[in-house]
């Protein structure tokens, strides 16, 4: 059943604020990390911003970290113990997370002491704002090149959009944005509690999903699912055989399952792992498809 | 031959049913659950230990209808008299006398058991069972093994969501198979509260090592579940008559109060039944239990034949040989080959892993090959040995075991070979 805003939780409104403000960072530091004329426009000393969710005592709190570069990093593991922090105290907002792109290296230290934060006063107001609609939001400049920051982040947001919706972008990088996009919202809805006994017995362990030149990391340790880069031994394989068919299917132009019985997606491994994933991937579904 | 043109039926009929069946295939049967691309997804017919799929592709087959086939696809010691009765009449208004003749025969069979009751599926009868121990004993709780399947209900399920959580699932607890201390434990947090016990007479979780049980394990489940008031269940659906014709517990040495079979019972006609003791009759007798297709004439027709039929063939006896010869076999060729192949389980219920790969990689890739050589061995659930099997069909799947092994020697890839060499 498709829900609306109205009839969700507030557990789950956190979650999906939480998750909008992933996906939203997490698609702008793809489109910086595929798109030259974005590159060009980050200026010189990068930019740092913080999405800030404040939302008092409901809901799994969360934190993560998005940072990109020309030699870009994404360390959501990093951000861990902010969530955790975060969650303790219901004063503190529920989800914290931050963006930082730079032209080169140096990306350290720009975690704690961004350009700019932008505070949303609840989930509500988060999840109508980064979903395109109206809301309350209040930009906090913490630096001169705070209001750039804020520019570039709706640039590069945007161009996130329309690099998934443009016939020229090459097929790379609408597969590489549309699984970014598919495991870090599998990373953003995990710690759900309507997903808890399920993600008890589904075994811990990390499943590479690849294609082509593509390659994630997804690491199941308990509830909780983190995304990464690079990673040794995975327990599972998941791959795609081709660009095309991951953009079909992680579009949901093709069922997966139909891909799967082709030949087109190929699962190797520990099963239990994937399924589990699959699991979750139907609860990011669910939440997607919420009506704002 | 490409996979695409091998399978181009049984990919075409998946597509279409995609379109209108939830998953294409659900449950066990998924493509998911084998290896896409190298086994089918429909099969259109079989005989003997043999099986066909769609594009006219056959195989030797181990997976016996998850265990149903016993005495051979399309026997007609079974079909003869199943057919015959089904032209006479199936599903009548009142049971056939076959009824009675398969009860006695049960309750004469099989240790310890006084009382018969027919259902379709193992999930009925396992859930059948735990809902009469409840009302017997007024008590809650079901302690059954980790990984251990009892069926496809809520209380037993993987379909793990909130709100059978705080429903169904909540009074189930879980312990490891053949811990005493652990099952010791539960009865001592949980004291006055579990009504039975279920367990399998030897635990085939899957994707793991099947396991037997410790000689002191199910004489401890027994003294346990008397001491405190519980009753113990041996869910035999799975191995079935093919460890022993007196019930899997008998072939274990243990009394269980009641007893679930299925699968195998009448070589793939839908029937399974729940065993009791005597001390249960009552309780059974206060229950209302129907189910619209659960007194059919043909099934029970057909677990008749299947009983003389086994009793002719050598039942567990020949079983036993028959997956002693294939266990042999695939342990030397996989040593010969360098891989740590070990086969668990009971040699009529076998199943194959690599020590080197808890995560089935190699399972995969074997059963792929497998599959690539005309034999359907599945790479997730245990196999099954029937007494159609032949020692000309061992022979012929050890040859292509040898073949197999050394593809998977040979071609795999560098990533999971270092991962191998490590440990």
């Amino acid at each position: 059943m498709l829900m609306k805003l109205s009839q969700l939780s507030e557990e789950q409104k956190a979650i999906l604020a939480r998750l909008k403000a992933w996906l939203a960072l997490q698609l702008a530091a793809e489109a910086f990390r595929s798109d030259a004329g974005l590159q060009k426009l980050c200026p010189v000393g990068g930019v740092s911003l913080e999405l800030k969710i404040m939302q008092n005592g409901a809901g799994r709190g969360g934190s993560a970290h998005s940072s990109s570069g020309r030699d870009m990093a994404i360390n959501p593991a990093a951000s861990a113990s902010s969530a955790d922090e975060s969650a303790a105290t219901a004063t503190k907002p529920a989800a914290t997370l931050q963006l930082f792109v730079k032209k080169g290296n140096a990306i350290a230290g720009a975690r704690n002491w961004p350009q700019l934060v932008l505070v949303f006063p609840g989930s509500e107001a988060a999840i109508k704002v980064l979903s395109g609609g109206k809301g309350a939001a209040l930009p906090l400049p913490l630096s001169p090149g705070a209001f750039k920051t804020l520019r570039f982040f709706k640039k590069a947001s945007s161009r996130a959009t329309e690099l998934l919706r443009e016939a020229q972008t090459p097929d790379m990088v609408r597969a590489r944005l549309l699984l970014a996009a598919t495991l870090h919202g599998l990373e953003a809805v995990s710690g759900d509690s309507y997903l808890e006994r399920r993600m008890h017995i589904v075994p811990d362990g990390t499943v590479a999903v690849r294609v082509g030149q593509i390659e994630f990391f997804a690491a199941k340790r308990g509830r909780d699912i983190r995304v990464m880069e690079s990673a040794q031994h995975p327990d599972a394989v998941l791959s795609f055989s081709d660009y095309q068919s991951a953009i079909k299917v992680l579009s949901g132009k093709r069922q997966a399952v139909v891909a799967l019985g082709s030949g087109e997606v190929k699962i190797e491994g520990l099963l239990p792992l994937v399924q589990g994933l699959f699991a979750v991937l139907d609860r990011l579904s669910w939440y997607l498809g919420v009506s704002v | 031959m490409s996979s695409g043109k091998k399978f181009a039926r049984s990919r075409e009929y998946f597509e279409r049913a995609a379109k209108v069946i939830p998953g294409g295939i659900y449950g066990s049967k998924s493509p998911g659950f084998l290896v896409p691309g190298h086994f089918p997804y429909y099969l259109e017919g079989a005989k003997g230990s043999c099986i066909v799929d769609v594009d006219g592709n056959q195989y030797i087959d181990y997976l016996c209808g998850y265990g149903s086939q016993i005495v051979g696809y399309g026997n007609p010691a079974v079909d003869g008299p199943a057919l015959d009765q089904a032209r006479r009449g199936d599903l009548l208004n009142q049971p056939h006398p076959v009824m009675v003749e398969l009860a006695e025969r049960l309750v004469d069979l099989v240790d310890g058991m006084d009382w018969a009751v027919f259902v379709k599926n193992g999930t009925d009868a396992t859930t059948l069972a735990t809902s009469i121990a409840r009302a017997d004993t007024g008590k809650q709780i079901v302690v059954a093994a980790e990984g251990a399947y009892h069926g496809a209900a809520n209380w037993c399920s993987t379909n793990v969501f909130p709100v059978f959580t705080s429903a169904e699932q909540r009074d189930v607890r879980f312990f490891s198979y053949n811990n005493i201390a652990q099952l010791e434990k539960l009865f001592k947090d949980n004291k006055n509260n579990i009504a039975c016990v279920i367990l399998t007479p030897y635990h085939h979780p899957t994707y793991k090592p099947q396991q037997l049980p410790t000689p002191e394990f199910l004489k401890a489940v027994e003294v346990l579940c008397q001491r405190e008031g519980a009753y113990f269940i041996m869910d035999d659906i799975r191995a079935n008559f093919r460890l022993s014709m007196a019930g899997s517990h008998s072939y274990f040495g243990a009394h269980p109060d009641m007893v679930t079979m299925g699968k195998a019972l009448a070589n793939g006609y839908p029937i399974s039944v729940l065993l009791g003791a005597e001390a249960l009759k009552k309780t059974a007798s206060s229950f209302f239990i129907t189910g619209t297709y659960w007194m059919s004439a043909v099934p029970m027709i057909a677990a008749m034949a299947t009983l003389n039929e086994m009793e002719r063939l050598g039942g567990p006896h020949r079983l036993a040989q028959l997956g002693t010869l294939l266990k042999n076999g695939l342990e030397s060729l996989g040593e010969k080959a360098g891989f740590k192949a070990r086969i668990s389980g009971p040699p009529a219920i076998p199943f194959l892993t690599f020590d080197e790969d808890p995560n089935l990689f190699l399972n995969q890739r074997f059963c792929a090959a497998m599959a690539d050589r005309g034999v359907f061995m599945h790479p997730h659930h245990n196999w099954f040995i029937s007494l159609a099997h032949s020692e000309e069909d061992i022979e012929r799947t050890l040859s292509a075991a040898r073949e197999a092994f050394e593809e998977l020697r040979g071609g795999f890839s560098a990533l999971f070979m270092n991962k191998i060499h490590e440990q």
